[in-house]
């Protein structure tokens, strides 16, 4: 007759020092590795981590990972499950837009046990919480490569016109040139053609409404903003706030990607479409309402003399905004 | 001895000072942006073998360093990973400005040789790891390094081999990067781990004393020294060689806002420029992360113009200010890292936040996206934190610890920086009847002070060295004739003293102090506060000063500082400025004697 193994209670400073250690980890860890991390007077027990490890996942304190690299088995005070969308994440975070086999290889080698249902279930999960999401197939794939932020369009557009467009397009253009068409007037001819395209284009339509509607704007055009900027940056039925996005994109290209355009620069650029300060001042400040930009405060406007400070933007608790930065 | 006490308020920990500091829980979509932005970068530099440069901007409080910290973690691998050729190892360096445009070299080398030599979990460094790398590469070996080592000590195991080995491998690497040979010298100290303290000092460019350098094996400290902050630029650009093309160096700039004494001052700024400029150029394996604050922007732009603000904004971003949702996440991952908290909160699954209140979080943070730092004092407030001291009390302080840390120090290496640093900071806060002027020409003058009651010229004269301290006496005593001067001061450490062997040094000091120059041995005390000072300020500036979350402006530390200055500190500066004695006629209230005594 065997008799049922009744778990030993494992407390003291040891098993509390290995669980501190863990909670602390950024990953399960092996005996060897919790020992480099461990404070000085616990190393010496060294020989006694396996047992105690051990102990503390048949208690619940602790998980059992399987080994990775090295021979042993793993730790942490989180489960399989918490692992596994740390590792999603991190992946998504370092390397971008990722095809799901990629998402599955660092799980596969790290959680070598963990069915494959369970990544989909977790895979599901996550794009119902909106942690991630699944982006439309690039190029001739089918896959909807999975990402944490929304598609780049310029990188979608960038695959068409490598694929489908630039090559007819240059056989043409090289035929008109030889038998005499000007460059300039290739070049015009090409841009009006494409101005036209676009225009006729559904998401595109209100832009141009947009732009008619609003003399004051009538310097910034919607359609030659930079093409990486995603067309639901710009959808908006305010004039106001269509003018004041396009103006930052047109200011600093870059501000698409987070670059932060300075309020004065964008109240000198617009000066035309916004003649009074205060009405550039609430339409910037509704546009923050909107949840589309943030604004950064200017930290000691107290140092700035009064045409300085006159150029940044001032709400009614008396915040001095110097910056501005498009969401995504 | 029982592990370290963690803090009972989850949300204690709100600033993180240090990119090396031990990771708090850390939220990836947070600031996932200008992440990708950093790893968009690094692949640059990897893939096209070129220098590139990140511009982040943030509100203060928005998690710049965190940031920083992040980028540390994920970018340098594990030893045992780096250990392998070939290895993805990025060396990582952090550096913080200190107000000091003149010493920015020798302050980035201090800290890029600092990080270099920071010891990991296992005692290894990312110097050392490096060197192994490249000796490998120079002989050539393959496999796995620390085994390979172990071979090499083994087969060359007679009297005198290894080294005679090491050193011909160190001329390969030298021929190669052109590291010069005391930079060789003092790599293989390091690398064998012999006169570990001097070479390392040697490094970070500490002046050494004539013995400790021959010791060394290096030439005695030449009596026309090279200027000291081109010996440091050749020092960094010569470790970013020997880092190898494949390899990325990281080095992100930190507290920018620090490099200007007073809100128009121009002159930081600019040698930051003139920093970025000329490692953008002369490397090709530097990534340049600069974190500064949005309120920065426009200086930042007019003071770096032109081509040398591209250089620095290869790729721009900003960190996020967070919304409801970010600083749910944030708040949620403070609360899941707790142990202690995690049974009570199991038990309200449908209360994420437990045992915050979400009505009352949302009331506080307001509906505009808000810096991380605000969120988590907000919570820490909400989680029973103490109020926050007044703001007397937190100056009071804050300044009592750092003069007691600065105290503490027993070395002289830092005096030099914490006297060029400081004394600006001093004299626009003290005395604004006097201003500094440009030493143009004037190579061994550190300041000159221009006021009501003439020009005075202040050389600072710590070197180690009593051969280059002669050479400095020499020059000011040629140049001291100079009309242009209403008053020489020379400074030095009172932990340096002249020994009676310096029988040049001495003599000349003599001649100085006949022609009316003035010597001054600083006390401890008064490097001690000035150190205080350049710190206290300089963490003002940067948005790194905060009383309980809540930012503590610039305008009142000055003020502060203005109505509480130390006495030794007010004496001091009393000293400088006093009015000049005549030539001929020897110091008065017994600085005679001290002059005898210390010569």
């Amino acid at each position: 007759m065997t008799l049922a193994s009744v778990p030993t209670i494992i407390e003291g400073p040891l098993a509390d020092a290995l669980l501190v250690a863990l909670e602390h980890a950024n990953e399960p860890l092996a005996a060897t590795k919790l020992a480099q991390i461990i404070p000085l007077p616990y190393k010496k027990q060294k020989s006694r981590f396996e047992s105690i490890l051990q102990e503390l996942a048949a208690q619940g304190r602790a998980h059992g990972f399987p080994p990775f690299r090295s021979r042993q088995p793993r730790y942490w005070t989180k489960d399989q499950d918490h692992y596994a969308r740390a590792l999603i994440l991190n992946l998504l975070v370092e390397k971008g837009p990722s095809r799901p086999a990629e998402v599955e290889k660092p799980i596969k080698s790290r959680l070598k046990s963990w069915p494959k249902d369970r990544l989909t279930d977790l895979q599901k999960a996550l794009i119902q919480e909106g942690k991630i999401r699944e982006l439309p197939p690039l190029g001739k794939t089918k896959v909807r490569r999975l990402s944490m932020k929304p598609p780049e369009p310029r990188e979608y557009l960038e695959k068409l016109f490598a694929n489908s467009l630039v090559k007819p397009l240059a056989k043409v253009i090289g035929q008109l040139h030889q038998v005499g068409a000007a460059p300039e007037q290739l070049l015009a001819d090409a841009n009006a053609v494409w101005q036209e395209v676009l225009q006729k284009m559904e998401p595109f339509a209100c832009l141009k409404t947009i732009a008619c509607q609003d003399r004051r704007a009538e310097g910034v055009n919607p359609l030659m903003s930079p093409s990486h900027l995603g067309p639901d940056v710009l959808r908006t039925s305010n004039p106001e706030l269509t003018a004041l996005m396009q103006g930052m994109l047109t200011l600093k290209p870059n501000s698409a990607q987070g670059a932060m355009v300075a309020i004065p620069d964008l109240r000198n650029y617009l000066r035309d479409a916004f003649v009074e300060k205060e009405e550039f001042d609430r339409a910037i400040l509704k546009l923050a309402e909107t949840g589309r930009i943030d604004l950064h405060r200017h930290t000691f406007p107290a140092n700035l003399d009064d045409s300085e400070r006159a150029a940044l933007v001032k709400d009614e608790r008396g915040n001095y905004f110097i910056g501005i930065v498009l969401r995504r | 001895m029982e592990p370290a006490a963690r803090p009972s308020n989850p949300f204690d920990d709100y600033i993180v000072t240090d990119p090396w500091q031990a990771a708090v829980a850390d939220v990836p979509e947070i600031h996932a942006q200008a992440y990708a932005l950093c790893c968009q970068a690094r692949d640059y530099v990897q893939l096209d073998n070129k220098t590139t440069s990140v511009l982040l901007h943030g509100a203060i409080g928005s998690g710049k360093t965190h940031l920083l910290a992040r980028l540390r973690r994920q970018w340098t691998s594990t030893p045992s990973a780096s250990f392998t050729i070939p290895a993805p190892g990025i060396l990582f360096i952090a550096h913080r400005f200190a107000p000091n445009p003149t010493m920015i070299w020798r302050q980035l080398r201090r800290s890029v040789v600092l990080d270099l030599l920071r010891p990991d979990a296992n005692g290894s460094t990312q110097l050392h790891r490096l060197i192994l790398r490249q000796l490998a590469r120079a002989r050539p070996a393959d496999g796995n390094l620390p085994d390979w080592w172990d071979w090499m000590h083994q087969s060359y195991a007679g009297p005198g081999e290894l080294d005679k080995e090491l050193s011909d491998l160190f001329d390969i690497l030298d021929q190669e990067c052109d590291l010069g040979r005391d930079l060789c010298t003092i790599l293989g100290h390091l690398f064998l781990d012999r006169q570990r303290r001097d070479a390392r000092d040697w490094l970070r460019g500490s002046p050494q004393p004539d013995e400790v350098l021959t010791s060394l094996g290096l030439p005695r400290a030449n009596e026309d020294p090279e200027d000291p902050e081109a010996q440091a630029r050749e020092c960094l650009l010569a470790l970013c060689r020997l880092a190898g093309r494949d390899r990325p160096l990281v080095i992100c700039f930190d507290q920018i806002e620090a490099l200007q004494i007073h809100p128009k001052d121009q002159a930081g700024l600019f040698a930051f420029g003139q920093l970025i400029s000329c490692l953008h150029d002369l490397t090709n394996n530097v990534l340049m992360i600069s974190c500064v604050q949005s309120s920065f922007l426009v200086q930042l732009r007019e003071y770096i113009a032109g081509q040398n603000y591209n250089r620095l904004a290869k790729y721009e971003g900003s960190l996020d200010l967070l919304n409801w949702n970010q600083a749910a996440r944030l708040i949620e991952s403070r609360l899941n890292n707790r142990s202690d908290l995690e049974r009570q909160r199991a038990a309200h699954p449908d209360e994420p936040l437990w045992p915050l209140s979400e009505p009352l979080l949302k009331a506080g943070l307001g509906d505009r996206p808000c810096p991380a730092r605000e969120v988590l004092s907000h919570c820490a407030r909400l989680m029973g934190a103490l109020p926050p001291p007044s703001l007397l009390e937190f100056l009071t302080g804050a300044w009592n610890e750092r003069v007691e840390q600065s105290s503490a120090r027993t070395d002289s290496d830092q005096t030099d920086a914490i006297l060029t640093e400081g004394l600006p900071m001093l004299l626009h806060l003290a005395e604004k009847n006097w201003k500094l002027a440009r030493a143009e020409g004037e190579k061994d003058l550190d300041f000159v002070l221009e006021g009501p009651d003439g020009r005075i010229g202040l050389s600072l004269c710590n070197q180690p060295s009593l051969n280059s301290l002669a050479a400095r006496f020499r020059c000011l005593k040629d140049r001291h004739h100079s009309p242009k001067l209403h008053k020489l001061i020379l400074l030095r450490d009172p932990r340096l003293p002249i020994t009676r062997g310096a029988r040049q040094a001495r003599n000349y000091l003599k001649e100085l102090n006949r022609a009316g120059a003035s010597y001054m041995q600083s006390d401890v005390e008064v490097i001690a506060a000035l150190d205080a000072l350049r710190s206290l300020l300089s963490d003002a500036k940067s948005g790194d000063l905060a009383n309980a979350g809540e930012n503590v402006e610039l305008a009142s530390v000055e003020k502060w500082l203005s109505a509480n200055l130390p006495g030794v500190l007010r004496d001091f500066l009393e000293e400088i400025l006093a009015r000049p004695r005549p030539a001929g006629q020897a110091d008065a209230d017994g600085k005679a004697k001290e002059i005898e005594s210390a010569v």
